[in-house]
């Protein structure tokens, strides 16, 4: 079905709306959150929560595209479940993830960049507009859908020790252009 | 900022960049599912002889006369009550109830395979096992290749010579029931009903019919798909077992014995027939006979109910003028206003309108002084109907359509020998007698009735709607987009088509709603 048309079904506050979300986007919702939460059952409720977000949403939400719409609210789901957990649970792909992007932090620790998530996605956006194809898909497929490096090593035909190298040297320009605009 | 900030940000970048990287990745599937509802009934016999007093034609019974043979008792034999108003107790549904009578054996009561239930609460963990059970029942694009020459031919064939009446079909029921046909025939006959099925061999067949079985069938709670197949056998003959065993483990086919021509067995078969489709196709059934030197009978029948994902406002039902053929009728007319998709072709105009849990109605209006029968030498027409992608002719656009539909009921049975002829089985309905040796050993049968009935009724609701009520809220305010209008008024004869899981359950033409 269509994405507009699965709006729609939002809209007129048919539960098919969810079957239909379920049957184009279940698995790729179930993909984001368990390469962040790492254990099936928590994906599986991340998903859940992903659904009842959306349903919650839209309306008056209109999604431009629903597969971004539907990935941000599992990301966020994802990210408040860590949050709530963590004493109790390793949600490894989350901790790995912030591991990682932590590499993208300003290192001056005076810089205070007041960025809200939104208008730090700008910037972010902004950024990955200006590198070559390539490298920004590597970005958004490690550190937004959350494939590991193995798997982008499969899709890209490299090594997995050139991926990484890539992905450091990603995050590594990125923090500078942090810090250009904290200045 | 903390490295969680940086996380919210990565969440936070523009649709464009994570659609892109998405899309070069595997592409969620696409799936156009649909269900309507209703049901239909298929009976292949081979014998010497069967059902006589029958003859092949077509006979539309909203024209009134009914069957020409009629005029006959109601069997009085245990198993059939005279009234035929008692539910009825003969196994072919998922719970096999008691067996017959004492003229009647029950030799085999389908068993079917087990179903997750549809959950009752929305958002429940059970969700998704159901969901992800369903999306495993799913045809592939191979299978549904593999399938659709054969709905389109059959559709064609079938609606071809409809006259100025109606006509229905039910596609996927005439497949199963010939893909059982086709386990009891041997050499050559076996191999054209192979290939008028689209199969390279039996086997493959098999697989196929079993994977069509289980897309379609749902009984699940959420709507209703139901698939039952039966075996009416000769007391004293010694079948060919192996596919007794085939039939019963592949195709869920429950079997019976008894004595052929007895009122008994006629009128258990009748039973069984009504049970599973829902009393829809009573009249019809009455003609079904199984004549003293039938040999052996294959039942199929189909039934379905599912309402509108968004209904039609009972308040603005309102009689208006058809145009059939025969002369102006008044009927009632539903209307609906909604945004939506359509494809212009150039001789017609096509929308599509949702089933509640998945599945849907496609409604093909030919442009004025286009008969429906024309439309069928049109590849994207048949097509349509035979439940490919809504694209296939033309991207549809989207429209602010004005929708006006007759609700209509219409039914259709036929000996249908004639069309599957054209689809290229000839021996099997040589009355010398052909090969069916898996079943029948040295003894040449042939079919002598093919019989096919349908009935498709749509109302406000959805479609056979009577004891399955959803509601189901109507669109509601929508953001204002702007979008071309569509009128779309069915005052003239036009196609249909039911679709569950891309494949055509039902499909018809309504030239007297």
């Amino acid at each position: 079905m269509e994405d507009r048309n699965i709006i729609e079904l939002y809209f007129g506050r048919s539960e098919r709306a969810l079957e239909e979300t379920g049957k184009k986007y279940g698995k790729y919702c179930h993909g984001i959150a368990l390469r962040l939460l790492g254990i099936r059952e928590d994906a599986e409720e991340c998903v859940n929560d992903t659904y009842l977000a959306a349903w919650d949403a839209i309306p008056p939400e209109r999604p431009a595209s629903l597969r971004a719409f539907l990935g941000r609210l599992t990301r966020n789901l994802a990210i408040s479940r860590w949050r709530k957990n963590r004493a109790s649970r390793r949600y490894a792909g989350v901790e790995a993830q912030l591991e990682e992007l932590s590499e993208c932090l300003p290192s001056n620790e005076n810089i205070e960049l007041e960025l809200e998530g939104r208008e730090l996605g700008e910037v972010i956006s902004r950024w990955l507009d200006g590198l070559p194809i390539r490298d920004r898909r590597l970005f958004v497929l490690r550190h937004f859908y959350g494939l590991g490096v193995e798997e982008l090593a499969r899709e890209s035909g490299e090594k997995p020790n050139t991926v990484s190298q890539r992905l450091r040297r990603l995050r590594a320009d990125l923090r500078v252009l942090l810090e250009q605009e904290g200045v | 900022m903390k490295k969680e900030d940086i996380f919210h940000g990565v969440t936070n970048i523009r649709d464009d960049l994570i659609d892109e990287a998405a899309k070069k990745r595997k592409r969620p599937g696409i799936w156009r599912g649909a269900v309507a509802a209703v049901l239909a009934l298929t009976i292949a016999v081979g014998g010497a002889a069967l059902w006589r007093g029958r003859t092949p034609g077509l006979n539309d019974v909203n024209e009134g006369p009914g069957n020409p043979a009629g005029g006959e008792e109601p069997g009085k034999l245990p198993g059939g009550p005279a009234g035929g108003e008692e539910p009825g107790e003969l196994p072919g549904g998922p719970d096999p109830g008691a067996s017959g009578t004492a003229q009647i054996r029950t030799l085999a009561a389908a068993q079917y395979p087990e179903r997750i239930p549809y959950p009752t609460e929305e958002f429940s963990d059970d969700y998704d096992r159901w969901s992800a059970a369903r999306r495993e029942r799913r045809l592939t694009e191979e299978e549904r290749e593999a399938l659709s020459g054969f709905n389109a031919a059959a559709i064609r064939a079938l609606l071809e010579d409809s006259g100025d009446g109606n006509a229905v079909c039910s596609p996927a029921n005439i497949y199963l029931a010939f893909a059982m046909l086709a386990e009891t025939a041997g050499g050559e006959n076996r191999q054209q009903i192979l290939s008028a099925l689209g199969a390279e061999s039996v086997e493959e067949l098999r697989a196929r019919a079993g994977r069509l079985w289980n897309a379609l069938y749902n009984d699940d709670g959420s709507y209703t798909l139901k698939l039952a197949n039966s075996l009416w056998l000769r007391d004293g003959v010694e079948y060919g077992q192996e596919p007794l065993d085939i039939l019963a483990r592949d195709y869920y086919a429950s079997s019976f014995s008894g004595a052929m021509g007895s009122e008994a067995l006629n009128d258990a078969l009748r039973q069984w027939l009504n049970e599973n489709t829902g009393d829809l196709l009573r009249e019809q059934a009455e003609g079904v006979e199984l004549g003293e030197d039938a040999y052996l009978a294959l039942a199929s029948t189909v039934y379905f109910a599912d309402t509108w994902a968004g209904e039609f406002s009972k308040k603005q039902t309102a009689p208006q003028t058809f145009h059939a053929p025969s002369g102006d009728l008044e009927r009632d007319f539903m209307h609906k206003t909604f945004e939506d998709g359509a494809v212009l072709g150039e001789r017609f105009t096509a929308i599509e309108l949702s089933f509640k849990t998945g599945g849907s109605m496609r409604l093909i209006l030919p442009k004025e002084g286009v008969a429906p029968e024309e439309l069928l030498d049109d590849p994207a027409v048949l097509a349509l109907l035979a439940g490919e992608s809504f694209g296939v002719y033309a991207a549809p656009e989207t429209f602010d359509i004005t929708l006006s539909l007759p609700k209509f009921d219409v039914s259709f049975d036929a000996d249908i020998r004639e069309a599957m002829t054209a689809l290229g089985v000839t021996y099997a309905f040589d009355p010398g007698g052909t090969d069916f040796s898996p079943i029948a050993g040295d003894l040449p049968l042939y079919v002598s009735d093919a019989l096919h009935a349908a009935r498709v009724k749509i109302d406000e609701e959805g479609c056979e709607a009577a004891a399955y009520t959803v509601l189901i809220t109507t669109p509601g305010a929508v953001m204002p987009v702007d979008h071309e209008d569509l009128e779309l008024t069915f005052d003239r004869p036009f196609l249909f088509s039911v679709i569950s899981n891309t494949q055509p359950v039902f499909t018809g033409i309504v030239s007297r709603p």
